[in-house]
């Protein structure tokens, strides 16, 4: 037995205590005086204070443990003692549907902040105190708001814009213009601008002056921009983000070539979740197979078999593709998939029913290859068939727990959602019908 | 090109280059060694640890590196230890605890996670006195402060 037990060790149990939620800390916290001071600062270091959550604590405590307290969360409704708290060491401040004023106040009162967002219902105009306060936070990092900016407030925004990395904009408006001249807002790494809202049409749109005064850009989650897509890929094309890597976009006009020539401009790809997806894209993105993390395409692309099969054996980095279809004999004669970190795995596989028995060995054992993987969906709501009137049969999908005796790291933790309640299912139907023989397979394969 | 390990009771260990340098600690030492083929001494590790380490590094000598998660939020999944490394981790406490210290000290972060981890999943669930139990800890509180320390953070035991 050594003397000194590892976990008396702070920094081993500390790294233990990451990997638990309060629930636990809270009662590891009452083990022993040495698990009390190591393990206390975990306990308090989200705080969430909402008036209908029963799970907030009591102000005397919150004051008491005030220097742990590294995220906070406040919701409308708070009772006003708790308003008064002040946390001398709070990074990330998360305000819900709260009037002006206090935010104001609350945002003054932390020049810690790191992170700040403030969101609610409806885009709120921001009085010029919480703005200027907003300013003057010298560590501010990120901003995440939806805002309705006017003359008062729209130029202390942009000054606000060239100090931050990240930028999240829900639902803006922006009443006026202001002054932009030649401003850049070189520090922004990360741009998610999400417009969702029907009724904001009538402002104008500041999206891509926004995203071109990002030379800097690495991220970019953009949503509600049809008609601005294609400009946007024919400045892409011209290099304007150099650094770009992940980008999320929803469908735009743009088409495959088009989208191929921006590709072409960047120097990495990590993760793409978009629209459109032809054999131009895919030569394109073709260099950057050893750093594509995440690859999302929806069903109106135009990816083929052969770019899934040569996608899950050739990018080694790869956590999680959603893709549209494969066929089976593609997977079967292919090359053999990486042994990758592929978490998350979307893909409808094709048969041909007389196939079945002469691939599906061959199938397993390119399955087996995924050791990691957690979710695995080969449902047929995947696949286009715009002529097909039987697509109401394909709409309901239930959840089947697959059998945990299929030995491919699967059996834990596996979703498999299958459709119970059609017969042509014969792609998902082999997994459920040849479980026994598998193991079998797994085991000769050896 | 192999590299020869010592353990702490002087038992030699030749792996190749590739897997020793899943531990930092030995590829610093290494890269400031240079060429040589000098054994490798490891004092803090004893044979039958170091050959169970060496086991995880061999299994997961193509990984690709682990680059550090610059998230806010430090809480972090428990649930997602791959199955090769669930079986790995099947031991006797004694020897689970000698392989995060041996971790540690050899700087193999994924092989650390992988432990903290399985204690953290040993945890979950347990009562105060059932984790006292599980890792034979004493309680130094009286019963007066516990009660004070249960009403303080009791908010946080349904989260």
């Amino acid at each position: 037995m050594p003397s000194l037990h590892p976990l008396d060790f702070p920094e081993i149990l500390s790294a233990v205590g990451a990997y638990l939620l309060p629930g636990s800390l809270a009662s590891c916290v009452r083990v022993s005086r040495h698990w009390h001071q190591t393990l206390l600062s975990l306990v308090w270091c989200y705080v969430r204070l909402e008036h209908f959550s029963p799970v907030a604590p009591e102000a005397q405590y919150l004051h008491k443990n005030r220097y742990f307290v590294r995220s906070l969360v406040v919701g409308g409704d708070v009772a006003e003692e708790l308003t008064f708290l002040r946390f001398p060491t709070l990074r990330t401040l998360t305000l819900l549907s709260l009037n002006s004023g206090y935010a104001a106040a609350m945002v003054q009162a932390h020049p810690s902040l790191v992170h700040l967002e403030i969101s609610g219902g409806r885009p709120t105009s921001y009085d010029v105190a919480t703005l200027e306060a907003v300013m003057r936070l010298p560590r501010l990092k990120s901003l995440s708001a939806n805002l309705s900016l006017d003359e008062a407030t729209v130029d202390l925004f942009w000054a606000v814009c060239t100090r931050i990395e990240r930028l999240r904009l829900h639902d803006a408006i922006f009443r006026v213009e202001g002054h932009l001249d030649s401003m850049m807002f070189s520090n922004i790494r990360e741009l998610v601008l999400h417009n969702d809202s029907i009724y904001n049409h009538r402002y104008p749109r500041k999206d891509l002056e926004i995203m071109q005064r990002c030379p800097k850009l690495e991220t970019l989650s953009w949503r509600g921009c049809w008609e601005s897509g294609q400009e946007f890929f024919h400045l892409a094309a011209a290099g304007t983000w150099p650094y770009l890597e992940n980008l999320t976009m929803a469908p735009t006009q743009t088409g495959d070539v088009k989208q191929a020539l921006a590709f072409q401009q960047l120097k990495r790809i990590s993760f793409l979740k978009i629209g459109v997806f032809g054999p131009r894209s895919f030569q394109a993105i073709r260099p950057h197979f050893a750093t594509l993390k995440t690859l999302y395409l929806t069903k109106y692309g135009l990816a083929t078999s052969a770019m899934m099969q040569e996608l899950l054996s050739s990018c080694p980095v790869l956590e999680e593709l959603i893709g549209d279809s494969i066929h089976a004999d593609d997977i079967a004669h292919g090359q053999p998939w990486i042994r990758t970190r592929l978490r998350h795995l979307v893909l409808c596989i094709n048969f041909d029913p007389s196939t079945i028995d002469e691939y599906q060995p061959l199938i397993f054992k390119q399955f087996s290859r995924l050791t990691r993987l957690e979710h695995l969906d080969v449902c047929w709501d995947r696949v286009r068939k715009p002529d097909d009137s039987d697509l109401s049969l394909v709409r309901h999908s239930s959840r089947v727990t697959f059998p945990p005796s299929i030995d491919l790291g699967l059996g834990k933790g596996l979703d498999l959602p299958l459709h119970s309640s059609c017969d042509m299912f014969d792609s998902s139907d082999w997994l459920r019908r040849y479980p026994r023989r598998q193991r079998t397979i797994y085991g000769r394969s050896k | 090109m192999p590299v020869i390990l010592v353990s702490s009771d002087s038992q030699e260990f030749k792996v190749d280059k590739e897997v020793a340098e899943r531990s930092i600690l030995i590829k610093n030492m290494l890269e400031d060694v240079g060429e040589s083929d000098s054994p490798i001494p490891l004092p803090n590790v004893t044979a039958t640890v170091l050959t169970k380490v060496i086991e995880y590094c061999e299994h997961h000598r193509n990984d690709p590196v682990q680059v550090p998660d610059e998230t806010d939020d430090p809480r972090k999944r428990s649930n997602d230890i791959e199955e090769w490394d669930m079986k790995f981790m099947q031991v006797d406490q004694e020897m689970l605890f000698e392989i995060i210290l041996a971790a540690n000290y050899l700087d193999i972060k994924p092989l650390l996670d992988v432990g903290c981890k399985t204690v953290a999943n040993i945890i979950k669930g347990k009562t105060p006195e059932e984790i006292r139990k599980a890792f034979n800890i004493v309680n130094d509180f009286t019963p007066e402060e516990e009660a004070q320390i249960k009403k303080e953070n009791e908010w946080a035991e349904d989260r």
